[in-house]
Formats: structure tokens, C-alpha cells, sequence
């Protein structure tokens, strides 16, 4: 994967191939993780805020008097879309050298329809469901046309990428059937389901960003090994998480989830055991201790939701999942936009007091939500401050990232 | 020394490398909790009844003497194996003649049932600690004794040779050429005596003693009280995986290291 | 004078004749190559003159202070690493472990091995890193006398010159005796200051040829011309079974 001879200032000869010649590309839209980084942290921020407006009573958006699961929706689909968009315009060329990378106008329309796609969310009961479907809908279809070369692949190595996509979108479409009235499974259910695919697809990707950057990373650091994520473990994890998904979703109170979310805890964690190399320590690689901890986060959400079945005292299942959402699927974000950040950008990957704080923060407010079944007394306060904590992050990236996001990459190639 | 520390600061990334091992034994129990929903706790009962009753039972003394009178058979027993069998075994595979002679009987005692030994035993030594310690050694002294015999038989004569070049002096012969090739056969061998040991103690007490664990799991039996029976079965299983992967493993991971 | 003398040597397996009639003999400083094609008793031979296996009739005197022996596939020891397989000689002489692997370090990177290998097993080795180890095992405890039993037979061309070189450099300093057995002509003519051609069924001496030009001045030319002369040599011819049949 790492071709040793080539020269160390060229990281982005691995990057692609060719770049296309498109005249006046201004340097936000010069490569595909550009104007997402841009647009995705403020959109957290004001979203958070008017989140925190609508739960307080403040502003009254009826949101087809279901505001729960259109929540769920947003924080799922709305924010997935923008981080699969950008996981597969920088990593594809990557991962298929000879691809050419998606810049310029091509780009700017893609990301008119993300926006249009949020627009039409918060706006719904104006503008109305199917709008909204079909704004969504297309931008994922459209993400699984520029992810076919991934499933017509001979070889079929990342293909498991592009087949999650599509159930995906099956999964998206079936949730707006649901709420359109076209289907009678509820709502909610139907995002439990996607959640569970969100996991497998982040397990997926994570493997692939994890297994590129931590090897980077050694290389930069002239640490003499090499770190391999084995595929069978993710594969371990994936199976546990896509069975425990299909039992929640049929048998949502039995016993045998209650050991499924252990199974999935365990399986999880043990992606963390690969980092154990042959002969070096990397735990102490702040990056390294990054990427773990989505898989930590993950492993807590699935166990406490096991024992939390198994355990006729407690009832947190949902609490318990923000540990999976806020917490995993927050930071998988983050590492995603960090890493990218930095390596996309012509530089290398740089722990600071900025990184810890967005990863720490995160965590803290992964637990903060998580555990609210255990403070029950403070439970609004808690409501409040782990989303306000859960933001911060994301202010923290537009302070340290936004100047490299706006100019040119620092080693002067393109993109 | 060096090694003794060496295996205790590689045991915490080995522990930490068992997740995926704990992630199919949780789904295992799923599968088993299925099983209990489809055909009832008389049956099967729900592993969570069975892992409560478990832990009322560790709570119970009286449990932990049948538990301790139990691993004082087995390790009696294995214990007679490990050092009958390795020395035996050594001996008999330095000498050709002899290792001609003792594979036929070494045969005969593996392909002997243990259930038979324990018909005969029970002839022999009545009920009692001697019947279920004579099955543990018949049952296990084979295995440690091929493990020991194989070990001798193939020490690489090229190696040998080398030694003689470099004229080692015998006890440098002994520990750094041959050693290290015998141990790596009977290490193995001593781990699946062990485990041949524990199963066959369990039976030999279930049908020839009236305390022990076996005795136990057969009055749990004639009550039908099938949770205690699961109970009981978890405390065999988990005390061999305990020993298996938590003590022998670690050791025999560091000396195997040199292997392919 | 320390020397290898080999005076009538005879040497049978059960009822098969191996050796018959052996007499050379090796000076101090001397490089003496016994070649000859594969299964021709050269193996036999070098384990009688090292006491690797017991003479049954005639006589090895050997009266250097002290030998020791490469073999052809390095033969380590498997659960030793890089460092403890190359001072096991000198532990065997009862030198002092922490003496032992100072030394032994300091002969491994002589030899090409990096500091990275030392704590590596042998199965993490490449071949040719294997026969360095076996060398540097061989030369560590400073043998007056070298056995080499065709120890580049499986090498590539480059490892297989610089471990030459460094015999080379040995012999031209007069440090080693070097008794050596080998199925590859040239390599003899670059190393050797005699050749004995050895013919099978049973192994017995047929020729001698001597060179004495310096190793350190012997040129690739050198070692062609030789090595094309030699080919013409009838006893060679017979001996390798050159001819088409």
C-alpha cells in the first residue's frame, strides 16, 4: 500500500493520478473535501442551535408534529450525506488511482443540492415531505452513481462500501415512505435500522481511513513497522452490528439482543487489538488513541444497551445509544474531517491542544448523554450542556482548519 | 526470569487481542438464549437463570468443596501424567528399540474408552478417590507420553552435528539444542492432557463417586433441576478456558515464538 | 607448525565404498578446495578431517589450535535469535555471556547484519542473512582453521562476493586456514591456492592444481582464463562428465 521510495513531500502523488484542467477553479472547490469542511461544521453548530431552541420551546417548527424523529433524520441522513460526499471524492482517486477527482462547477452543484437538501429539511412543513425526499434521495443516489466504479470493480475490494450505500438509500427511502404515509412501519424503527447501517458503514470506511493515516503517520515519525487493520476483525464487528440491528428491529425487547449488544461490544473493541504491532508501540501516538476511541465509543453504546436489556432495573436503551451516535459516529466524523484536513491540504498529521480538545469534548458529551439514566435529577441540565459540549468541537475546526481549507495545499500540488 | 517478565508484558495485548473471541462466545450465548425461548427453561433454562444460579452457588461452600475435591483428583492425576508420561516419553524416544515397542500399547491405551477404565477401575479400586484418579492418569498419560516420544524421535540431526562442530559442552547440548525442540512437543501435549484430564474427571466422579463435581451434576440430574446442572457445566468450562487461555496459552505463545 | 595432514584415507557406509586412498595436505594459511560433483564423497571427506565423524581407516592428524565449521544451509538454531545463534561458539569455549554477545554484535554488523535483526529468530530471516549469521557463527571465535561446506552454494551473486571478499581479506593477512569443499570451479580458482579434483564412485583424488597469484590480485579475468583452461582438462572433463553424449 505505502510505496517506500517515494519522496516524502509527495504525499499527494499518492492522492491521484491526473487533475483535471479545469480553468479558474477557485481554492474552495479544488478538491471534494473542501467546501464540505467548510459548510458541514457551521451547519452543526447553527443546527445544534436551533435545536436546543426547538426542545426549549423557543422556536416552533412543528416538523410534521413529530419533531423526535425528524431530529433523528437530520442528525443521521443530513450530516452522513456531507461526510460520505466527502469521504468518497478524497479517498476514491485514492483508492482507485487513475479516477479523476470531482472539482470545480461539477462540485459547486453537488454541494447546491446538500444545501438544498438542509433547506428543504427545515423547512418542511412549508415546502413539504416529498420535496424534501426527493432532494435527499437524489443526493444519496447521486453519491451511489459516483461510488459505481467501487461496486463494478473486478476485484471487488472496497465494493462492501457501495453495497452498504445502497441499503442506505433503501433504508432512506423506506423512512419517507413511512412518514409520507406510503408504508406502515413506524418511523422510528426505521432509523434504528439506519443507525445500525450508518455503523457498518462507518466500520467500513473507518478501516480504510485508519489503516492510510496511521501508516502515514509512522512514516512521518520514521516509526519502522507497519499497521494493518485485518479485514476478518472488522468483518466480526460488522456481522455482530448488522445482527443486532435485524433483532432490534423484529424481537425489540428480547433477552437474546441483551447478548447480541454484548457480542457487538466485544467485536467492536477487538478492531483496537490490531493495534498492536509486531514490533513498535504506537499507543502513545495521539492520533492512534483518536481513531480508538470511536471504536471504544461504539463498543460502550452496543454493551450498555445489552446489559440494559438484560436488566429489569433499567430502561436506557435509547440514552445508551447517543454513546453509538454522539459519541462514535461523532467523532468518526471528526477523525474524518481532521484527518482530511490535514493530509489533503499538503501537511501531516498534527496532534495539538486543539485535536485533544475536539476529541476529549466529544467524549465528554457522549457521556454526559449517555449516562442521563443515572442522573435522572439533572437530566435537562445534562440535555443541554452535552449538546452545547458535543458543538464546541466544531467551532474549534473552523478556528484551526478554515485557513487551510480556504488556500492552496502547503506542498503547492493541486487539490 | 527474563522470560517470566517477557510473558507478563506481553499478557495484557494478548488479553486485549481475546475481544473477538469474547464477541462469538456472547454470540453463542444468544444462540442459547434462542434456544430457551423456543423450548422452555425446563429444557434450557435462559442463560441469564443459569448465570444467576451460578453465582448463588459460588456463594455456597459446600459448592466450593465438591470444586476443590474435584481439581485435587484431577491435578493428583495430571499431575502423575505430566511427570510419568514426559520421562517415559523422553526415555523411550531416545532409545529406537524401545520406541518400536510402546507405540502398539500406547495405541491400545488411547483407543481404550475411558468409560471402560472406569468399569475396571471401579472393579479394582472401588468407589473412590483411587477409581477416578487411576481413569484421570489412563486417559491423559498417552497423550503426554507420544508428546515427549515425538519430541525425542525428531531432534534434527543437522543440528546435532552443528553441536559437535562448535564442540558444546553437554549441558549447553542439553538446554540450547535439545530442550527447546522436545518442550515445543510437550508443552502441546501437556495442554490437551490437561484438557482430557478435566473432562474425564468429571465422569469418573459422576459414575463412581458420591462427592466431587461430577457427583454433583449427577444429583442435579435426578432432581431435573436443569439450571444447576447449566451451572455446573459453565464452572467446568469456564475453569478450562480459564486455565487454557489465560495461563498456558500466554506461556506457550512465548515459547513458540521462534516457530513458523 | 600447526597443519592438516590426511595420509591413506579410507571410508565406507555399511557396504558402500565412500572414500578411497585420501592424502593431502593443508599448510597454515593455506586455501585447499576439494572439488568434485554432487554425491562424490566431499561432505564425507570434510567431516572426517573435522572430526565429525570417526576415521576408520588411515589418518587425519590435524594439529591446528582450533577450527570451526559453516555448514551449507546455515543450520541455526531456530529458537535462538540473530545474537545468542552467533555467540554459541564462544559460549561453548566458556567465554563469558556478556563478552560473548559484545563480540557477537560487533562480528554481525562486520557481516552486513543491522542492529534492527539482532533480537530476530531465524524464520524471520531472508536466506542470505541466515548465511551470514552461519559465518559470522563460524568466525566469531576466531578459528585457525575453517571448514566451508559449499556455504554460497544458495546465495545471489552479490552476498555471495562480499562474504568471498572477506575470506579473501583473511587469507591474504594469513589470519585462517581454510579447508574447503565446493561443485563450482570458479569460486575454487577465486579462493583457492590448491584444487584437488575429486572423482566419485569411490571418492579418490585425481588431480592437483595449484595457483599461486595472490587472492587479492586474482581479477575476474583471472578467474575466466583459469576457469576456461581448467574445462579443457581432461581429468575435468571425466570427472564432471562434461562430454555430450
Amino acid at each position: 500500500m505505502n510505496d517506500n521510495s517515494r519522496e516524502e513531500s509527495n504525499h499527494a502523488n499518492n492522492h491521484y493520478l491526473y487533475y483535471p484542467d479545469e480553468k479558474d477553479v477557485p481554492t474552495y472547490l479544488a478538491y471534494g473535501f473542501r467546501p464540505i469542511f467548510l459548510l458541514l461544521p457551521p451547519y452543526i453548530v447553527i443546527s445544534m442551535i436551533l435545536w436546543a431552541l426547538v426542545w426549549s420551546g423557543y422556536l416552533n417548527i412543528p416538523f410534521m408534529d413529530n419533531t423526535l424523529t425528524w431530529h433523528v433524520y437530520e442528525m443521521l441522513f443530513g450530516i452522513l450525506t456531507a461526510g460520505v460526499l466527502a469521504f468518497l471524492t478524497t479517498g476514491l482517486p485514492e483508492l482507485f488511482p487513475g479516477m479523476v477527482p470531482f472539482i470545480g462547477k461539477r462540485l459547486k452543484y453537488i454541494m447546491i443540492l446538500w444545501i438544498a437538501g438542509r433547506v428543504s429539511f427545515w423547512f418542511i412543513d412549508i415546502t413539504g415531505v416529498y420535496l424534501t425526499a426527493i432532494l435527499n434521495l437524489s443526493m444519496l443516489l447521486w453519491l451511489i452513481w459516483f461510488a459505481k466504479d467501487v461496486v463494478l470493480d473486478k476485484l471487488q475490494r472496497h465494493s462492501s462500501l457501495g453495497y452498504i450505500l445502497v441499503v442506505i438509500f433503501g433504508i432512506e427511502t423506506w423512512f419517507f415512505a413511512s412518514v409520507s404515509g406510503h408504508a406502515i412501519t413506524p418511523s422510528l424503527d426505521i432509523l434504528k435500522v439506519a443507525l445500525g447501517a450508518i455503523v457498518v458503514l462507518i466500520l467500513l470506511a473507518m478501516r480504510r481511513v485508519n489503516m492510510e493515516s496511521v501508516n502515514e503517520l509512522m512514516e512521518d515519525k520514521d516509526i519502522d513497522d507497519i499497521y494493518i487493520a485485518r479485514p476478518p476483525v472488522t468483518n466480526l464487528a460488522i456481522f455482530t452490528v448488522i445482527l443486532f440491528t435485524i433483532v432490534e428491529f423484529l424481537y425489540p425487547d428480547s433477552s437474546t439482543l441483551g447478548w447480541l449488544g454484548f457480542a457487538a461490544g466485544a467485536a467492536i473493541l477487538g478492531i483496537t487489538s490490531d493495534y498492536k504491532l509486531k514490533d513498535e508501540f504506537i499507543l502513545n501516538q495521539p492520533f492512534v488513541l483518536y481513531y480508538a476511541s470511536i471504536f471504544v465509543m461504539l463498543s460502550i453504546g452496543y454493551t450498555l444497551m445489552g446489559w440494559d436489556l438484560l436488566n429489569e432495573d433499567i430502561y436506557g436503551i435509547n440514552h445508551f445509544r447517543h454513546f453509538i451516535t454522539t459519541g462514535g459516529i461523532g467523532l468518526a466524523y471528526m477523525m474524518v474531517i481532521i484527518t482530511i484536513g490535514w493530509i489533503h491540504t499538503g501537511r501531516n498529521l498534527t496532534s495539538s491542544i486543539y485535536t485533544h480538545l475536539m476529541i476529549i469534548l466529544i467524549i465528554i458529551a457522549a457521556f454526559m448523554r449517555g449516562l442521563i439514566p443515572f442522573f435522572e435529577e439533572y437530566s435537562s441540565e445534562l440535555y443541554l450542556w452535552s449538546a452545547i459540549v458535543w458543538t464546541i468541537p466544531f467551532l474549534l475546526y473552523m478556528k484551526v482548519f478554515y485557513k487551510f481549507l480556504l488556500t492552496p495545499r502547503a506542498d503547492g500540488i493541486q487539490g | 526470569m527474563k522470560f517470566i517478565i517477557k510473558i507478563l508484558k506481553d499478557f495484557p495485548a494478548y488479553l486485549w487481542s481475546g475481544w473477538g473471541a469474547i464477541a462469538s462466545i456472547f454470540l453463542f450465548i444468544a444462540f442459547w438464549d434462542i434456544g430457551n425461548q423456543v423450548y422452555g427453561a425446563l429444557v434450557l433454562p435462559s442463560p441469564l437463570e443459569t448465570f444467576k444460579t451460578l453465582t448463588t452457588m459460588l456463594q455456597d461452600e459446600s459448592v466450593w468443596k465438591e470444586i476443590n475435591i474435584t481439581l485435587y483428583r484431577a491435578s493428583v492425576g495430571f499431575g502423575l501424567s505430566l511427570i510419568f508420561g514426559s520421562l517415559l516419553g523422553l526415555l523411550a524416544g531416545f532409545f529406537v528399540t524401545a520406541s518400536i515397542m510402546s507405540r502398539p500399547i500406547v495405541t491400545i491405551l488411547v483407543g481404550m474408552p475411558p468409560i471402560a477404565w472406569i468399569v475396571l477401575a471401579m472393579i479394582w479400586f472401588g468407589m473412590g478417590d483411587e477409581t477416578v484418579i487411576f481413569t484421570v492418569i489412563v486417559a491423559s498419560f498417552p497423550i503426554i507420553f507420544v508428546g515427549a516420544l515425538q519430541g525425542t524421535r525428531t531432534l534434527d540431526d543437522d543440528l546435532k552435528e552443528m553441536a559437535d562442530s562448535f564442540k558444546l559442552p553437554w549441558h549447553m547440548k542439553f538446554f540450547d539444542v535439545y530442550f527447546p525442540h522436545i518442550f515445543s512437543y510437550v508443552f502441546p501435549a501437556w495442554v490437551s492432557g490437561l484438557g482430557m484430564a478435566w473432562k474425564i474427571v468429571i465422569m469418573a466422579e459422576l459414575l463412581a463417586t458420591s462427592d466431587g463435581m461430577g457427583a454433583s451434576l449427577a444429583v442435579s440430574r435426578s432432581q431435573l433441576d436443569t439450571p444447576t446442572t447449566l451451572a455446573l457445566v459453565v464452572i467446568m468450562i469456564g475453569s478450562l478456558m480459564f486455565i487454557e487461555y489465560i495461563i498456558l496459552e500466554p506461556i506457550k505463545r512465548e515459547v513458540e515464538l521462534w516457530r513458523d | 607448525m600447526e597443519r592438516l595432514e590426511v595420509k591413506g584415507l579410507n571410508h565406507h557406509f555399511g557396504f558402500t565404498e565412500i572414500l578411497r586412498d585420501i592424502n593431502f595436505t593443508l599448510e597454515k594459511g593455506q586455501m585447499l578446495s576439494i572439488v568434485g560433483p554432487s554425491g562424490g564423497g566431499k561432505t564425507t571427506l570434510l567431516h572426517l578431517c573435522a572430526g565429525l565423524l570417526d576415521v576408520e581407516e588411515g589418518k587425519v592428524t590435524n594439529t591446528f589450535a582450533s577450527n570451526s565449521f559453516a555448514f551449507q544451509e546455515g543450520r541455526l538454531l531456530p529458537w535462538k535469535n540473530v545474537i545468542d545463534n552467533i555467540a554459541l561458539g564462544l559460549l561453548a569455549k566458556g567465554e563469558k555471556t556478556s563478552i560473548a554477545i559484545e563480540k557477537s554484535k560487533k562480528i554481525a554488523l562486520r557481516f552486513g547484519l543491522e542492529e534492527s535483526d539482532f533480537e530476530k529468530f531465524p524464520k524471520d530471516l531472508s536466506g542470505g542473512m541466515r548465511q551470514r549469521v552461519s559465518f559470522a557463527r563460524a568466525l566469531v571465535v576466531e578459528p585457525s582453521l575453517l571448514f566451508l561446506d559449499e556455504p554460497f552454494s544458495a546465495l545471489d551473486i552479490g552476498l555471495k562476493k562480499e562474504l568471498q571478499t572477506v575470506l579473501i581479506e583473511m587469507i591474504a593477512n594469513k589470519e585462517i586456514s581454510i579447508l574447503f569443499i565446493t561443485h563450482d570451479l570458479m569460486e575454487a580458482i577465486r579462493l583457492s591456492d590448491e584444487i584437488l579434483l575429486l572423482k566419485a564412485d569411490p571418492g579418490h583424488i585425481v588431480k592437483k592444481f595449484t595457483y599461486s597469484l595472490p587472492q587479492n590480485e586474482r581479477d575476474d579475468k583471472f578467474v575466466y582464463g583459469e576457469s576456461a583452461k581448467i574445462l579443457q582438462d581432461a581429468e575435468i572433463i571425466d570427472t564432471f562428465e562434461l562430454e555430450l553424449k
